[in-house]
C-alpha cells in the first residue's frame, strides 16, 4: 500500500486550547463589529528621527494627537520586530498606537505593527486609565487570538495593563487575522 | 452553569469544623481548616475572602466536583483569576467531609499561616488597614460622582501630575474610576515597597484592591487588582507615573 507523501510545503498542526478561550473570543468577535469608532483616529508619522538610540518626538508642539514615542521593552513581544511606538491622546475613548522599527520606519503590517483600540489605555496625563476597559477589549482579545493559532503565549502578570507576553508568537492564522480585522493598523 | 456532584469519600478524615459557609450557587459548602489553633478573626478574613471570589465570579463560575481525586476538588476556571493570584497565594480548592458529614472546602494550614503573618502588619498599622475598608466603600459609593474636581487628588495618585492637572482630568479620572466594580482587600494584600518609585519622599506603603469590569460586554467577569498607596494619610489609587507626563489635552 502506498503511503501518502504530503508535499514539502504541508505544515499541519494541533492547537488545544481552553473551550473558554474559543468562546470568550467569538464572544468579543460578535460584539465588536462595528468599526465606526475608528473613523476620524489620526493618521500616525510615517517615520520618526532617532538620535544617539533615541526616538525624537515628531510632534513637539500643535495639533497635539500624538504623545512623544517611546521605547517598547524588547521582551515584550507584543508587538515583535517593534522598537518604538506612539499612541495618540484620547479620542471619544479610543486611540491608535503606531509601532516603528530600530530605524525609525513605521510598520505597517503584520502583528509588529500597532492596531486601533478601542479604549485607549493611556489618559490625557500620560499615565494608564484607572480601568481594566483596554486590557479586557483591546489586549485579552489579541492574547486570545494568538492562542487559537496555536502560540503558547501567555500574560506575565494580569495587574492592571499586560504589556508583556511569555514568549513570542510563532503563528499568525485565521484568529489573528480576524483581530486585526477588529483592531486594524491605521496608516 | 454549575454542576455539582455529590461524592462519597473513600476514607473518613475529619477536620475542626466550624459555623462557617460559602455560598456556591444556590448552594453552600462549609468550611474547615486544617489548623485548630486559628483565632476567629483569622478564620473570618480567609472566608471573607473566598466569598468576595465567589461573589466576583459570579453566575460564570462553573464548578464541578470531581471524583477522581480523594476527598473531591473545585474544578474552576475561574480559580487562577482570582486576588489570591496576585498574593502570591493559592485559592483553596480541596472538597473534605466534616465532621457533620457535609461537604466542606479545605483551609490548609499553610494557607492560615499565611494571614496570621498578615495579621501582624495589620494590627500594627490597624488604622490604614480600617481605612482601605473606608475607601472602598467610597469607591462604591454613587456618591463618588459627585467628588469635586479639586478633591480627586484625594482618590489617585501618580508621581509627578500636578494638582492643576488632576483638575484638567478629574471628569476623566472619575469616569475611569466609576467603571470598576472595588472588593474589599485581604490582609495578605498589603505591603511595603522596599525601594523603587513609590519609596519616594510620599510613603511606600500598598495596598492591593480586588476590582472587576463593570462593562456589560466583557466577555466574563475577571478579576484584577489595583494598588492604591497610603498618601497624605489616605488611601488612594495609584498608577506609576509617566516619565514625561505629556500634559497634552484631547484633540
Amino acid at each position: 500500500m502506498a503511503l501518502y507523501t504530503p508535499p514539502l510545503n504541508f505544515v499541519s498542526k494541533v492547537v488545544v486550547n481552553s473551550p473558554m478561550t474559543y468562546t470568550n473570543f467569538a464572544t468579543w468577535k460578535a460584539a465588536n463589529n462595528n468599526l465606526s469608532w475608528t473613523n476620524g483616529l489620526p493618521r500616525p508619522y510615517e517615520s520618526i528621527e532617532i538620535t544617539n538610540g533615541e526616538p525624537q518626538d515628531p510632534e513637539p508642539g500643535a495639533p497635539n494627537l500624538w504623545a512623544p514615542p517611546t521605547r517598547i521593552n524588547p521582551r515584550s513581544y507584543m508587538h515583535h520586530d517593534a522598537v518604538f511606538e506612539m499612541r495618540t491622546s484620547i479620542r471619544g475613548e479610543s486611540g491608535n498606537q503606531a509601532t516603528y522599527d530600530d530605524s525609525g520606519c513605521l510598520i505597517m503590517d503584520t502583528i509588529a505593527a500597532g492596531s486601533a483600540d478601542r479604549f485607549a489605555p493611556i489618559n490625557r496625563l500620560g499615565i494608564a486609565r484607572w480601568n481594566t476597559l483596554h486590557r479586557d477589549f483591546d489586549v485579552y482579545p489579541f492574547i486570545r487570538a494568538l492562542q487559537l493559532d496555536g502560540n503558547a503565549s501567555g500574560i506575565v502578570g494580569l495587574q492592571g495593563w499586560p504589556d508583556t507576553l511569555t514568549r513570542p508568537a510563532l503563528f499568525q492564522g485565521e484568529h489573528t487575522e480576524s483581530y486585526r480585522t477588529l483592531r486594524p493598523t491605521i496608516n | 452553569m454549575r454542576t455539582i456532584i455529590t461524592l462519597l469519600l473513600p476514607f473518613g478524615v475529619f477536620f475542626h469544623c466550624y459555623a462557617y459557609e460559602i455560598p456556591v450557587g444556590t448552594n453552600t459548602l462549609d468550611v474547615v481548616f486544617e489548623s485548630d489553633k486559628l483565632s476567629s478573626n483569622v478564620m473570618n478574613r480567609i472566608v471573607s475572602d473566598i466569598i468576595v471570589c465567589r461573589q466576583a465570579w459570579s453566575n460564570s463560575t462553573v464548578v464541578t466536583f470531581s471524583t477522581g481525586r480523594p476527598g473531591g476538588y473545585i474544578n474552576d476556571l475561574n480559580v487562577q483569576v482570582s486576588p489570591y493570584g496576585f498574593l502570591g497565594a493559592k485559592f483553596p480548592q480541596s472538597v473534605v467531609t466534616n465532621s457533620s458529614g457535609k461537604l466542606a472546602l479545605f483551609i490548609p494550614a499553610e494557607l492560615s499561616t499565611r494571614y496570621i503573618e498578615a495579621f501582624s502588619f495589620t494590627n500594627i498599622h490597624s488604622n490604614v488597614y480600617q481605612q482601605a475598608i473606608l475607601f472602598v466603600d467610597r469607591l462604591q459609593s454613587p456618591e463618588l460622582a459627585n467628588t469635586s474636581q479639586e478633591k480627586v487628588r484625594d482618590l489617585v495618585f501618580s508621581p509627578g501630575v500636578t494638582e492643576s492637572q488632576y483638575i484638567a482630568s478629574a471628569y476623566e479620572i472619575l469616569t475611569d474610576i466609576q467603571r470598576q466594580t472595588y472588593y474589599y482587600p485581604s490582609v495578605l494584600g498589603f505591603w511595603k515597597a522596599n525601594d523603587g518609585e513609590a519609596a519616594s519622599s510620599h510613603t511606600n506603603l500598598f495596598v492591593l484592591i480586588p476590582q472587576s469590569s463593570k462593562h456589560p460586554h466583557a466577555p466574563h467577569q475577571l478579576f484584577d487588582v489595583m494598588p492604591a498607596i497610603w498618601h497624605d494619610s489616605k488611601w488612594k489609587l495609584w498608577q506609576p507615573g509617566a516619565a514625561e507626563p505629556s500634559g497634552k489635552t484631547e484633540p
